[in-house]
């Protein structure tokens, strides 16, 4: 209920927001021709690409029942977990701390991302492990810090409860018959250990373990489903590229955003990584953050071993289609210690930032940019990020470009759970 | 530049071409002493048109009709072409699709031409100098036969100066016997 009233608000906000914008008067830059091609390389944002291992992606029943399953707390280990505690909608899809709370109050290692435009993604979590929506959304519910649950338990669980049956059962087909608990176990999944879970799951045959994976990878598929319609687009900068070179353009955006605007596609060389209409270039760099406890992460050297490894990526048996970038995926030497960039619409809303959390608000992430203040020594892109000494005033100026790219309210029904997941 | 590129592609067809590599084969023999070779051979015969033009009506390479002498042309038009010192192997390339996109994957043909069948390319990949990294993906090489090859999973995913790196090996040649080792081809590519 009070992420439902914080939504309203954040809502009313951006409303004020927007048009405190629209009513300053400003004056338009002149931008010069390369100037304005480079603007146009991020605008507008398109439909997200098409996802070739989820022939669902595009069902609208299917969204419906993933929409229903992403706010259900139910398929936790405690039923106190759901998506949405850590991806909560009225804060952009992310939860406004540091890390992110699980089960039974631990705590994640690294922060939660915003789920906005996760559909644009061609790689998922910041050190890119799954390589599609799906597949990532299996992970979660049986992390043992997140919702602790287990692919049996989320099978019964499905065939269970009526409503969830009948909308699986529309889009996916008739669920298989769970009910022998010699062949299906209460609790089972295939954790790398000794634990009850993973026995119980050796114990079962091939073929049950596949019919358990097609109702948990479907249940998943539906999930990102839903998640392919939390898209944040058409946001002042996007009115301000529409027209730009026009009068009308002037008014789109503060003049401070447009000098923050220059800066971004110029002297900053931001856009170089946040590229093209989500401002990501999906890949992976390492901007050589200071250190903030903890071990050492290595971003995707990690990531990549993982993802070749997951029976779940986008060639395995159960996707419907294979990701074309997958068959070149090789651990890379400089991967080491690089984290996938982050798209920057909605990011005004999404703070705090980095894979660790570590910089509260868009300012301290600037200062970051700016002074380069305490970075490790030995790090990958020195050649490309280097100190930028901005002023405080164009420190504003980006700032207020960063606000300008917070796109139009997502449609209210969208930021709770459906009435029915049919 | 895609002019030149085109009048070189079209040259190294003919009669002319052929004659210089079978004399310098000749010449160079199996004496290792022959000839310097450097391990890294840094400049292209013709650096790919850089920056490219974002409007594929103004590229020829993609618009053939874009210029009337070129309407016609039914061979493959090269990004850039490699001549090795001595002259014993010429490598070169388009990518497709040309212009290569930011961001989005593409292909690479390659093609390497000598009389010594046992100069190959073995490896391809691609650095961004100033970045200090390369691509994301591991591309995979292809030898297609007859000195061609065919480049899959190549990647530009930023914008900016990246370089482009054939290996070229030499086998059991006794050609360029000092070159055992493979020696690396670059060429220039700008991004917008
Ligand atoms: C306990 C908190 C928590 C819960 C519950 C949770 N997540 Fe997350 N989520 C995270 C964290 C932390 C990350 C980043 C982890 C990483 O990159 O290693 C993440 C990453 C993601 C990403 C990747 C986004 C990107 O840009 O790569 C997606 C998508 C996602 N979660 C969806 C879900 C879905 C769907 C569920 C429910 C099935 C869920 N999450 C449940 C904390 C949570
Ligand atoms: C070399 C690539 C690169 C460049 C250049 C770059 N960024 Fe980033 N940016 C990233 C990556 C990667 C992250 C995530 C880093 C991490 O979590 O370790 C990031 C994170 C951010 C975030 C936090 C977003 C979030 O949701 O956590 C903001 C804001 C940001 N960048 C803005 C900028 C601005 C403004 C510039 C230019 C001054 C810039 N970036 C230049 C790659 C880059």
């Amino acid at each position: 209920m009070s992420q439902v009233t914080f939504a309203k608000l954040a809502t009313a906000a951006i409303s004020i927001a927007l048009s405190a914008a629209a009513t300053e008067p400003a004056d338009a830059l002149e931008f010069t021709d390369s100037e304005i091609r480079i603007i146009r390389q991020h605008s507008p944002l398109g439909p997200p690409p098409p996802d070739p291992s989820n022939r669902f992606a595009e069902d609208p029943a299917a969204a419906r029942l993933g929409q229903s399953l992403f706010f259900d707390a139910r398929f936790s280990a405690n039923n106190d977990v759901s998506c949405a505690t850590c991806h909560i909608p009225g804060l952009g899809f992310a939860n406004g701390a540091q890390r992110g709370t699980g089960t039974g109050g631990q705590l994640t290692t690294r922060h939660v991302p915003t789920l906005l435009n996760n559909a644009y993604n061609r790689w998922f979590f910041w050190d890119g492990r799954a390589d599609s929506a799906w597949s990532q959304a299996t992970q979660p519910l049986e992390n043992p810090i997140e919702h602790g649950a287990d692919r049996l338990q989320i099978a019964h669980l499905a065939s269970h409860t009526p409503e969830i049956r009948a909308a699986y059962e529309r889009v996916f087909g008739s669920m298989p018959d769970l009910s022998d608990r010699t062949r299906f176990p209460e609790h089972a999944a295939p954790t790398p250990d000794v634990s009850p879970r993973a026995r119980a799951w050796r114990s079962m045959s091939v073929a049950d373990q596949h019919a358990v994976d097609r109702v948990f990878t479907n249940l998943t598929k539906a999930i990102s489903a839903y998640e392919r319609e939390i898209v944040s687009r058409d946001s002042a900068f996007d009115r301000f590229a529409a027209n730009i070179g026009s009068h009308e353009s002037a008014s789109a955006i503060p003049e401070s955003a447009q000098r923050g605007l220059r800066l971004f596609v110029g002297r900053g060389n931001c856009r170089l990584c946040h590229s093209g209409p989500n401002f990501s270039d999906g890949e992976f760099h390492d901007t050589a953050l200071p250190r903030s406890g903890g071990l050492r992460d290595t971003g995707r050297w990690g990531g990549t071993r993982r993802l070749l490894m997951d029976p779940f990526n986008s060639g395995g048996t159960f996707s419907d289609g294979v990701r074309p970038v997958l068959r070149f995926v090789a651990p890379r030497q400089d991967s080491s210690g690089a984290f996938k960039t982050p798209t920057l619409r909605g990011v005004a809303r999404t703070g705090p930032y980095m894979h660790t959390g570590q910089f509260k608000t868009l300012r301290e992430v600037l200062n970051f940019y700016s002074t380069r203040e305490n970075i490790p020594r030995t790090h990958g892109e020195q050649g490309i990020i280097r100190r930028l000494d901005f002023t405080e005033s164009e420190l504003d100026d980006l700032e207020a470009f960063l606000e300008s790219l917070t796109g139009r309210p997502l449609p209210q029904e969208l930021l709770t759970a459906p009435p029915s997941p049919e | 530049m895609v002019l030149e590129t085109v009048a070189k592609s079209r040259g190294f067809h003919g009669i002319g071409a052929a004659m210089v590599v079978g004399m310098l084969l000749s010449l160079v023999g199996c004496d290792p002493s022959a000839e310097p070779t450097s391990t890294e051979l840094a400049v292209p015969v013709s650096p790919s048109p850089s920056p490219r033009s974002t409007n594929p009506s103004t590229n020829p390479s993609t618009n053939p009709s874009a210029n009337p002498s070129l309407a016609n042309y039914s061979e493959p038009l090269w990004a850039a072409e490699f001549e090795s010192p001595t002259g014993v192997w010429r490598l070169r390339y388009r990518p497709i699709p040309d212009p290569i996109v930011r961001n989005e994957l593409f292909e690479i043909d390659a093609e390497l031409v000598s009389s010594d069948p046992n100069i190959r390319i073995t490896a391809v990949d691609a650095r961004m100098p100033e970045h200090l990294h390369g691509m994301t993906l591991r591309p995979e090489l292809h030898d297609l036969g007859d000195g061609r090859y065919r480049i899959e999973g190549m990647l530009f995913h930023m914008a900016g100066f990246w370089e482009l790196f054939f290996w070229v090996e030499h086998g059991a040649s006794c050609i360029e016997q000092k070159a055992a080792e493979p020696q690396r081809v670059r060429f220039a590519v700008v991004l917008e």
